[in-house]
């Protein structure tokens, strides 16, 4: 009997607090939730905390708080120019009316950013369009991050989520420009590295050419101070002999053409033809051997 | 997360990672969410359950029900007792509502499951990382554009802490990863009006300034209670691919200098030898001046001497040198005497090269050839 009763008290409890539990529900601090019965929205609840719904029956549907984000990538843009870029996009969003959010996407999140990228990208394109790739990004960048979100305002109201803003990440070149921008960078610095060079080597032969110059003037200043001292040596010489000479100039003669002959008719492969009535063969005939008077 | 249930995944139809419903945030994210706690009671559920029917077969019904409160307790006990890290606040939820105030670090009690706990690492610095080589990311997100059309490769870090909890966890979703977007997206705006060369160089401490100043205020107009410590551009470099055109600008460096020094080398060596040779030649000049003027005295002082004796006995030594002369000079040559008158009517036959040497000199300055004269 007790087993028995004991057994029963222990189900109610159970079905209690089965019952309570489907009657409670916890709305996170994160969240706001609505209460759904058979698919129609009862009432929403903004306030995190433990609340209280009609069991087994109602719907709990949870809807974040916070700021979400999604980021779209490679979105093709065309600026005024006609150049084509690849504009990387965040889009800062939050769930500002929880009822028509679950109203027109069904509380969908992936449903709602289909539908607002379709007109993202169609701001993307027509704020990139108006500009030049300069201006898009550089200074008009906060700009066009600005416009961008205005335009997207009024269709994300209409899906109950309030754009934060949307941020432009990243503005990359096409891979095939991108080449191209990698051979100019290439071509920048090669010019760069062959004006170094250029540079070194007119440096070089400056330095060089100057030394050439500083070398020749030094031998020829050398060789003029050289002749000059040779010229004095030479001058002094002159003076030197004529000092001497001038004490008799004849006996000078005759002095010196016997040092020319000597040095001159040096060697014995010198043949002479001689008449014996040359002063050398004055006492070669008999008849002057004794001096006449 | 109930979203799953009703929506079919998250929005990430990219596959890109988490979504910010659908799963616990990541890394220092909260330990425990209100689907855990749904999950255990469930649990709890279960093994109730389980446990009435083997009640039922006739045991001590005492020693069932202090089962049963011991096994309540025990599961109490042990979800409820929590420990914070130290480099970690805990916030405390009843029934999902955050009571205000930190729990510090230690080891706590909840009344749990009407009271929840999450931790967040708001003593801890976090590091951010963008661009590393290693990442596995796609190229393009080092790869930014400059003002000047150029690209720089980039790599840099953020060091941020959480200094609100409460704003951390409540207004933000996927908080690690809004601030790396934040990040890249901030980095791109400022290196996007800052030249090329700038950002390579000089530019890097105004970049970094630029870029922390955006971020932060950014993250402050999402509520987001991160403060950054800083950011620091750790790599800002020519791409890759034109990596040796930027180094072949240093090679070009080096080879400048390595001309000049040639130069200068060559300029010294030069200089050296030409001085060198401008002192031998002015060496032997003076060595040729002093030469021939002690010639030239030596020589004229002889000449003096042998005129104060000529003069002495002019006609004798006049004599004697011209025959000394005469006779070194006829002594070591050869001689040919022709009688005048000989063989007249003849012409001599004097066969001068049979006579050794072509050489034939007549002193004198008479024409001694034979018999043509006179």
């Amino acid at each position: 009997m007790k087993t028995w009763l004991s057994s029963l008290v222990l189900t109610l409890v159970a079905v209690m607090v089965i019952g309570a539990y489907s009657a409670t529900f916890i709305v996170d601090q994160r969240e706001k939730a609505l209460v759904v019965r058979f698919g129609k929205i009862q009432r929403d609840v903004d306030e995190p905390g433990l609340h209280f719904k009609m069991p087994f029956i109602d719907q709990v549907v949870r809807i974040d708080k916070r700021l979400l984000f999604f980021e779209s990538k490679d979105k093709s843009v065309q600026v005024v120019d006609g150049r084509r870029y690849l504009v990387d996009t965040i889009t800062m969003l939050r769930i500002a009316d929880a009822r028509r959010f679950r109203e027109t996407v069904e509380a969908n999140l992936s449903l709602a950013r289909r539908r607002l990228e379709t007109r993202l990208e169609a701001a993307l394109r027509a704020n990139y369009g108006k500009r030049t790739f300069d201006a898009a990004l550089s200074e008009e960048r906060e700009q066009m991050m600005r416009e961008i979100g205005d335009e997207l305002r009024p269709s994300a109201r209409k899906i109950g989520i309030e754009i934060v803003d949307v941020r432009i990440r990243r503005t990359d070149l096409l891979p095939d420009v991108l080449q191209s921008t990698y051979d100019r960078m290439s071509a920048e610095r090669l010019a760069e590295a062959e004006q170094i060079r250029a540079v070194g080597t007119k440096q070089s032969l400056t330095i060089k050419a100057q030394a050439d110059r500083k070398a020749v003037i030094l031998e020829s200043e050398a060789n003029r101070d050289g002749q000059i001292a040779r010229g004095d040596g030479d001058a002094k010489r002159s003076s030197i002999f004529a000092d001497a000479y001038n004490k008799s100039p004849e006996f000078f003669a005759f002095m010196r053409s016997l040092q020319a002959y000597r040095k001159a008719l040096k060697g014995d492969d010198t043949t002479f033809v001689l008449r014996p009535d040359s002063e050398f063969f004055n006492y070669f005939g008999s008849s002057s051997v004794i001096p006449q008077k | 997360m109930p979203w799953n249930s009703q929506g079919g995944g998250g929005w990430q139809s990219g596959g890109d990672g988490g979504g910010p419903w659908g799963r616990p945030p990541r890394g220092g994210g909260p330990k425990s969410t209100p689907s855990d706690l749904e999950q255990l009671l469930k649990k709890g559920q279960d093994r109730l359950k389980n446990f009435i029917p083997g009640g039922n077969s006739r045991g001590g019904s005492a020693g069932i029900w202090t089962a049963i409160v011991g096994v309540i307790f025990a599961i109490l006990a042990w979800n409820g007792f929590y420990r914070v890290q130290p480099d970690s606040v805990g916030i405390e939820f009843l029934f999902g509502k955050a009571e205000p105030g930190e729990v510090q670090p230690g080891l706590h009690y909840v009344f749990w499951p009407v009271e929840t706990v999450e931790t967040v690492p708001a003593l801890r610095q976090n590091e951010t990382r963008i661009g590393t080589i290693t990442s596995g990311q796609q190229d393009n997100e080092r790869l930014m554009l400059t003002s000047d059309q150029n690209i720089v490769d980039m790599e840099f870090t953020v060091l941020w802490r959480i200094t609100n909890p409460h704003d951390y966890l409540f207004n933000i979703s996927e908080q690690e990863k809004l601030v790396r977007v934040i990040a890249e997206s901030a980095m791109r705006e400022v290196v996007g009006r800052t030249k090329g060369e700038v950002v390579r160089t000089t530019g890097r401490g105004d970049v970094q300034d630029a870029v922390k100043q955006l971020i932060q205020t950014t993250l402050d107009n999402y509520g987001a209670g991160i403060q950054l410590a800083s950011v620091n551009v750790e790599r800002a470099d020519p791409p890759e691919s034109v990596a040796d055109a930027f180094e072949e600008v240093q090679r070009a460096k080096q080879d400048q200098a390595k001309f000049i020094e040639q130069a200068k080398k060559y300029a010294n060596h030069r200089l050296g030898e030409a001085g060198g040779k401008a002192a031998q030649i002015r060496e032997q000049a003076e060595a040729y001046k002093g030469r021939v003027i002690a010639e030239a005295q030596g020589a004229s002082q002889r000449f003096l001497k042998v005129y104060e004796q000529y003069k002495k006995a002019e006609n004798v030594t006049r004599k004697r040198l011209f025959l000394e002369t005469m006779e070194d000079v006829f002594g070591q040559s050869k001689k040919v005497v022709i009688e005048e008158g000989a063989g007249s009517g003849v012409v001599p036959y004097l066969p001068l090269n049979a006579l050794k040497g072509g050489q034939v000199s007549s002193p004198g300055g008479k024409v001694s050839n034979g018999s043509a004269s006179k």
